[in-house]
């Protein structure tokens, strides 16, 4: 279930409060093919407002689908780049990008592995998190993603919060407010669920 | 207007038709968009948030093997071992074609991100001094090559203006580095080769 709630960083605080908050929205049910052709890294994105989920061979053309467009083309080597003066952003506005795009904000990208390596998720959702002490945007993570989650990178303003079980059940790890390349052993291949707060 | 609601408004260009009924405006196109180097600048210069999120673990590669030293040519009836004296700068190459280790906003984001993440430092330019020996047979030419380890990292900059910026509140510039890999040993090759005429010409009366 994917769902937006505002759910007090507090484990005294009970699920129904943040449905009650939430005005939830229950996105279809996704499956995600995280292993690519040869072993390669899968790099997945989410939109939690439409439960949509794509997955891309690179991480780049992974944010760039998140972002919605408002990232430039990576270079296909910084040394090309180096060597090419005219190299310019194509920085597509939303409004250029048609209905074919997510367009929410990333608020989080995880991996399967230490050091932000191996098949990677990339949360995207309607705003940036409020830091208002409230979990903001809740996620219960597809069987293919369950107990794989080794590092975290939050974005957009949001802290990660890690639950080993659905609906953000269970024991608790975090706030992760930096980019984070080994979440520790508590919750290392463990989560289920993840809160944006 | 609720705090959500105004960040609906406020993020108006990073919205679309779903939640349109709540912006002032569509958003238009950019028809002059920033360059990378435009919004790197503005990295804590001008905005809230410059963060950096690598995309995967440092990755490493092996430079060009080049030549360092001078070329030892032996004109004598005997093999010489040469003494080659050698000195080498690896240096960066990254996406923007600028020096990280000048004291840009996004450089210093950047070194920190590697500091933080990968526990080791982030090198500019490494230089490598050493002298290495060549056997050098009777009319050949002896030199040496040295080939650097090098890493490279990709990753993204997280940007959020406090007013518009080209018509966004956030933006995400890609970015790689490439520059020598701290503590790695380079390989130093030795080579002959017999002299051309020219050479036997030049360098042996």
């Amino acid at each position: 279930m994917i769902s937006r709630s505002r759910y007090r960083t507090s484990r005294a605080v009970t699920l129904a409060a943040s449905v009650v908050l939430a005005g939830a929205v229950t996105a279809p049910a996704v499956q995600a093919a995280p292993k690519g052709e040869g072993g390669q890294p899968r790099h997945c994105t989410l939109d939690l407002a439409t439960g949509a989920e794509r997955c891309y061979a690179s991480f780049t053309e992974a944010v760039e689908h998140a972002s919605g467009g408002r990232i430039d083309d990576a270079p296909a080597s910084a040394r090309a780049a180096a060597h090419d003066s005219g190299f310019r952003a194509e920085a597509r506005s939303l409004a250029a990008d048609g209905g074919s795009q997510a367009d929410g904000v990333i608020q989080g990208t995880f991996f399967d592995d230490p050091g932000f390596g191996g098949d990677s998720l990339t949360v995207t959702g309607e705003g940036l998190c409020e830091k208002d002490g409230w979990v903001d945007y809740q996620y219960d993570l597809e069987d293919a993603w369950k107990n794989r989650i080794s590092s975290v990178q939050p974005w957009g303003d949001c802290w990660i919060w890690l639950y080993p079980e659905p609906n953000l059940g269970g024991d608790r790890d975090g706030p992760f407010k930096e980019n984070t390349s080994d979440i520790g052993s508590l919750m290392n291949d463990r989560t289920q669920s993840i809160g944006f707060s | 207007m609720n705090q959500r609601l105004r960040w609906s408004v406020l993020l108006a260009a990073l919205v679309t038709a779903s939640s349109a009924a709540l912006t002032p405006g569509v958003a238009q196109a950019d028809d002059d968009p920033p360059t990378s180097r435009e919004l790197l600048d503005k990295c804590d210069n001008g905005t809230d948030v410059c963060v950096f999120h690598p995309d995967g673990p440092p990755r490493d590669s092996m430079g060009e093997a080049h030549q360092v030293g001078d070329s030892a040519y032996n004109c004598t009836q005997d093999t010489q071992r040469s003494t080659v004296g050698w000195s080498d700068t690896t240096g960066e190459s990254n996406s923007l074609g600028v020096s990280l280790s000048a004291e840009y906003g996004f450089s210093e984001v950047f070194k920190v991100s590697i500091e933080t993440n990968y526990q080791h430092t982030w090198e500019s330019s490494h230089t490598e001094t050493d002298q290495t020996n060549v056997d050098v047979r009777p009319g050949e030419v002896g030199w040496v090559t040295r080939e650097a380890q090098l890493q490279t990292v990709s990753g993204k900059y997280e940007l959020h203006f406090p007013d518009k910026f080209h018509g966004h509140y956030i933006w995400y510039v890609p970015f790689e580095a490439t520059g020598p890999k701290p503590d790695a040993p380079s390989t130093k090759t030795q080579h002959t080769r017999a002299m051309t005429e020219d050479e036997k010409a030049q360098h042996c009366g």
